[in-house]
Formats: structure tokens, sequence, C-alpha cells
């Protein structure tokens, strides 16, 4: 049967499920949400049905967004750079080992994947809370205790945490050019083990870490649950602000065109990735 | 080229209380070609690592040029090492390759671009300088793997299975480029191979090795001619193998009294003997001509590979095959099904105990 259908229409026709599932559940949402974007609310929250770009403009003139931005951008930043930190001996270390338990390693590192966000974020509040172990070992010691929830610090951790499974997964998949035969080679051509991974390993893995980082960082502009509930409703991002403007103050064109904003936000930070991967592979 | 440049002096190395090397001690003569020749898991990787180090043995010394290295770490060996996959950095040049030990010496960005030249140049590949790894073929890819070992002129040169993954054309081509290299550099080289044809070929002394011991060091001709055991006999070349049993100096197999010049030492009256014969030694008799050994069968088949012609003669001892030239038109008259007398010199029957 499919032979007779050609290559390319038997293509589209195995495709078919993924994007009418996709069409109903993504594109459709999609648009309504571009579409909701382009109405305005009046003075007395109500909204008025249009096709205007007054919402936008006003989100591109408030000073709001642009702090906004930058907190969300910076939060992100931060939250990919420590988790790729983190991730990277330890990718490489699982990468590497041929031990029996490499699996379980594996699984150990994705393994919070399993377990809600929402109750990760809940696990934090109890080690970092003001009366959480990290305080009351600080209480114990004679030192004062410092506040690590409801604030910057306290959502910089918790999302560092939180994007960290996805980062050693994307840097163990990206490991595949990396051979031990090259680092033994670099050792056997007179290379200390430090500087054998510096000419080496390092460059080889770069693709892998630039990959990883800017999925973490993406992850981290999009994170809702992570900012809302360790930031105590103190720590306001991008997620945060279209959380509260479509359920709180329920301006839903604001809500939507910030979504919107954000969307092609990511989106250039995409195709910047993607070029700046064809530029280091040509 | 005076002394032994390496020594290694009963290393012994296990995996998990599962010995791998044992006792393995070995000397090479400077500027020698030594090959370690044996079946996979016998322990010549191993050996090879061990003297890079990249393994580490539980016993036994290391020595190389009459210094104990049995405890350096391999990047201050310098010694060059030729790997199977080749390990070319593929984010570097070619140039940039070869150059990699000259820089982690330290050697000057000038002085490492002619060294890396001068020795691209030994391998006939300057015009591929500035190019990838990938964009190479097998070939080339092996021998700048060859060039980066030679560049940072080592005491010692290891190649682990240097040519097992080019096809063969290419692999013959390379094993003279590369012996002629080696005498060329004076390198003193330690090879390892499966490939018997191969460790015959270009090796000046061949280590068989034999579940992580060496069972026989000579030059490649001993080797082959005077196999030490009857492993070396069947690893190394094709043979007849006949089963008998040793009475009044003769191996008795089944009706046939096998004639052999040298008897192994220690083989007692009435021992089960095993009896090589190299297939090439091997003679189709005329009717009425006579040999030391006389053996009646059929022709079973016949295997055409240009310069000889690979017959497998059934008889009552088993399949026995034969290497005919091809350098008069005599084989033509050999047909399958036909019967034929074999013979062979006594000189040629190579006897070990069972």
């Amino acid at each position: 049967m499919l032979p007779a259908l050609g290559r390319r229409a038997a293509g589209w026709l195995l495709c078919a499920p993924a994007l009418a599932v996709l069409t109903a559940a993504f594109g459709w949402p999609m648009l309504l949400l571009l579409r909701m974007s382009l109405n305005t609310t009046d003075s007395d929250g109500v909204l008025v049905p249009g096709l205007s770009m007054s919402t936008y403009d006003s989100l591109a003139t408030s000073r709001d967004t642009w702090l906004l931005s930058l907190d969300s951008l910076r939060l992100a930043a931060v939250s990919a750079s420590v988790a790729l930190l983190l991730c990277y001996p330890m990718a490489l270390l699982v990468f590497r080992s041929r031990s029996r338990f490499r699996a379980l390693l594996a699984i150990a590192a994705v393994a919070p994947l399993l377990v809600s966000g929402t109750v990760r974020v809940i696990g934090w509040l109890a080690l970092l809370g003001d009366n959480g172990m990290v305080n009351s070992g600080l209480r114990l010691v004679g030192l004062s205790p410092v506040a690590l929830i409801n604030n910057w610090t306290g959502v910089q951790i918790g999302l560092s945490e939180s994007v960290m499974p996805y980062t050693v997964l994307t840097l163990l998949a990206g490991f595949g050019r990396l051979d031990v035969r090259l680092e033994e080679a670099a050792a056997t051509l007179g290379a200390r083990p430090l500087r054998a991974f510096w000419a080496v390993t390092f460059p080889l893995t770069l693709p892998a870490a630039l990959g990883a980082w800017l999925l973490a960082f993406v992850l981290g502009v999009s994170a809702f649950v992570t900012p809302k509930l360790m930031g105590g409703g103190r720590v306001f991002v991008l997620s945060t602000q279209i959380y509260d403007a479509a359920t709180q103050t329920l301006d839903w064109p604001a809500a939507s065109a910030l979504s919107v904003y954000v969307l092609l936000m990511l989106l250039l930070f995409l195709l910047a990735q993607s070029a700046l991967n064809r530029l280091a592979t040509s | 080229m005076s002394g032994s440049v390496l020594m290694l002096d009963r290393l012994n190395r296990s995996y998990g209380g599962v010995p791998v090397v044992q006792d393995l001690s070995l000397e090479a003569p400077g500027g020698a070609f030594v090959a370690l020749l044996g079946p996979s898991g016998c322990g010549k990787t191993t050996t090879l690592r061990m003297v890079a180090g990249l393994d580490r043995p539980d016993s036994g010394r290391v020595m190389v040029a009459g210094r104990d290295i049995t405890a350096l770490p391999p990047h201050r060996r310098n010694v060059g090492m030729v790997f199977q996959s080749y390990a070319l950095f593929p984010h570097l040049t070619v140039r940039s390759n070869v150059g990699f030990g000259l820089r982690m010496a330290g050697v000057g960005r000038s002085e490492r671009n002619r060294r890396a030249m001068d020795a691209l140049g030994m391998v006939g590949l300057t015009d591929h300088a500035g190019k990838k790894p990938r964009q190479l073929s097998g070939g080339q890819q092996q021998r700048v793997a060859v060039a980066r070992a030679l560049a940072i002129e080592p005491a010692l040169l290891l190649l682990d299975e240097p040519l097992s993954a080019l096809d063969a054309k290419l692999r013959e081509e390379l094993r003279v480029e590369m012996r002629l290299l080696q005498r060329r550099v004076g390198a003193t080289a330690l090879f390892v191979t499966h490939d018997q044809a191969e460790a015959l070929a270009m090796a000046d002394l061949v280590a068989v090795m034999q579940s992580g011991r060496i069972v026989q060091l000579a030059p490649p001709e001993e080797v082959f001619e005077r196999p030490a055991t009857a492993y070396v006999a069947g690893f190394v070349g094709r043979s007849a193998r006949l089963q008998g049993t040793l009475r009044l100096g003769v191996i008795e197999a089944g009706t046939l009294q096998l004639r052999v010049s040298r008897l192994p030492p220690g083989l007692g009256e009435g021992s089960p003997a095993h009896v090589f014969v190299r297939p090439h030694r091997i003679r189709l008799l005329a009717t009425g001509a006579s040999a030391d050994n006389v053996i009646e069968g059929t022709i079973l088949a016949l295997d055409y590979t240009g310069e000889t012609v690979r017959v497998v003669v059934g008889t009552s001892l088993g399949q026995v095959p034969v290497d005919l030239s091809t350098n008069d038109g005599a084989w033509h008259a050999v047909r399958p099904g036909g019967p034929v007398r074999l013979g062979w010199r006594a000189d040629d029957s190579l006897c070990f105990p069972l």
C-alpha cells in the first residue's frame, strides 16, 4: 500500500496524527493567543474586542517591561550557568564511567524529572525555609539565619536545580564525539591531564555545553512554578507577570501580548544558536 | 643500535582476578620492529598499553633505553602511539594534529609548524596539512596518526593494530611504506596485530602470544619454519594437521607411518603427537615417484587464487590442504574427485606433543 502512495505522500500520512494533535492542542491556542493580544482593555478593565496594536505599544513603552525582561533574562542566565557548571563535571563522569553502575548514575542524574516541579519546590522550601535544615544548622553552630526563600536568592537556587536534569541530558547526548582514546592520545603526546582536558576534551564538548546552556536558559525564562512559589510573591519575572495579568487583574490582552513577546524573544535566541552552530561546524 | 631500547621484565596484569598478561618478558634491540601477535584477548593490547603508560602492571618493570619508566604517567614517557582508531583530534587541522606533541612540549609556533610539515612530508601528506581529519581517507588518516606519533621523536613507537581498519590492498601497500618509514627514522617499534601475515611481513621479531604469555619470540622465518609449539604452528600460517602416536621413531597414524626429522624433546614412546605440514611443502607425486611421507587421497576442492591453486585433499587422516604453483600448467590436470598421491619430506614434518 505504502509504495503505491509514493514516499512523500507516505511521509505526510505518517506525520498526520502528530500534526493533527499539534494543530488542535498547540497551533489553535497559539492563534487564539495572538488574536487576544490584539484586543484592548478600557480604563474600567473591560475587554474591548478589536484589531489594535495598542497593548503592544504600551508594553514597549513601559519601563516595567524592560526591567522585568532584564530580571527574567538575568535569572535564567545565572540559573543556566550554575546548572552548566555543576552538571558538566557530572555528565563527563557519567559519560566516561565504565562502571556497571553507569546506567544507575545516569538515571540518578535525571531522576528529579520523575518528581513534579511543584513537589521539588516544596522540598526546597523545607530545606531553605526560616526553620529549614540550612537555617537550623546555622543556628546550631551559632550563626544568624539567612533569608533563602521568598526572595531572588531562593528563586535562583530553585531554578538552577530545576533545569539541571535537562542540562545533564543535553550534555550526555552531545558528548557523542568524545572518545577516551583522544585523551589517551593527548597523554602519549606529552599532555598533562589538565592540559589534555583544555586542548582536547573541552573544545570537543563546547557545542554540547552551549546547547545545554541555551536549553536551560530558555526553560529558565519560561519557568513559572519556581519563581512563583519560591519567590513568595516578592519576585517578579515575565512569567509571573503574565500569570498575574491573566488571573489577578484579568487583563487578557496584556497577558497575551506579553506571552507573544516572550515567545518571540526565545525564538530569537534559538535562531541565534542554530546560526552559531552552523558557523562552528562549517 | 646497540643494546635493547625496550625491555619488559616479568609484567603481570589482571582484571578482576582474571590474569590478562602473565610473566611477560621481552627485549627489543634498538631500531627493531617487534610484533606482538596473537588472537583477540591474548593480552597483546594490554601489554602495549602498559608500555605507553595507559595501563599499569600489577608487577614487573617497563624499561626504555635503560630507564625504568614503570611508574611514569604516559605524558612523561616520550612514547609515540598510533591507535587502532587513529584517535586524531577531530577539531584540529592535520598540521595541528601532527604538531600537538610539540605544542605540549612548549615548542614555538614556527618551529612547531616546520617540524609538523617535516613529519607530514615523511608520509607524503604535506598537501593536506590544512584539512580536518574527517576530510581524509582512512589510509591518509592512518598516515597522519603515524606522523603525529613520530613528530615528537619518540624513544619508542607503539602501534595498536595500525592497519586493521583498512581494506586489504591498501593494507599491503602501507605495510611496506611503514616498514620503510620506520627504518628511515630508525625508531624502535612495537606493534600489535592479530594478522599473522602482517606480523611476518613487517617485523624483525615476532612475539607470539597465548593467554597473556609470549610462547615464542623469534624472527618471522623461525616462527614460521620452526614454531615452538603446536599453538604457534596452528596460529602462524596454514597447515595440514595429522594426529598419531610415537612408535619406534616414527609417528603412527592409522595405517601410515609419518617420518619426522626432529622429534620434540620429552616425547616418549607411545605418546600421542601432532604432525603439521605446510601446504606449500606438499607435492603431488607422479605415478611411481616416492617421498619420505606418502599419503593417498581424493581431490575435494580447488581454489584458484592467482599465484597458487589451493587444493583440499581428503585422506584417511582427514583433510589436507596443498598449495600448487600456477607457474607451470601441471595444475590443470588436477580435477575434483580424482585420486591423488601426496608426498613431503621428513624435514617438513613439524612434530609436537599433543
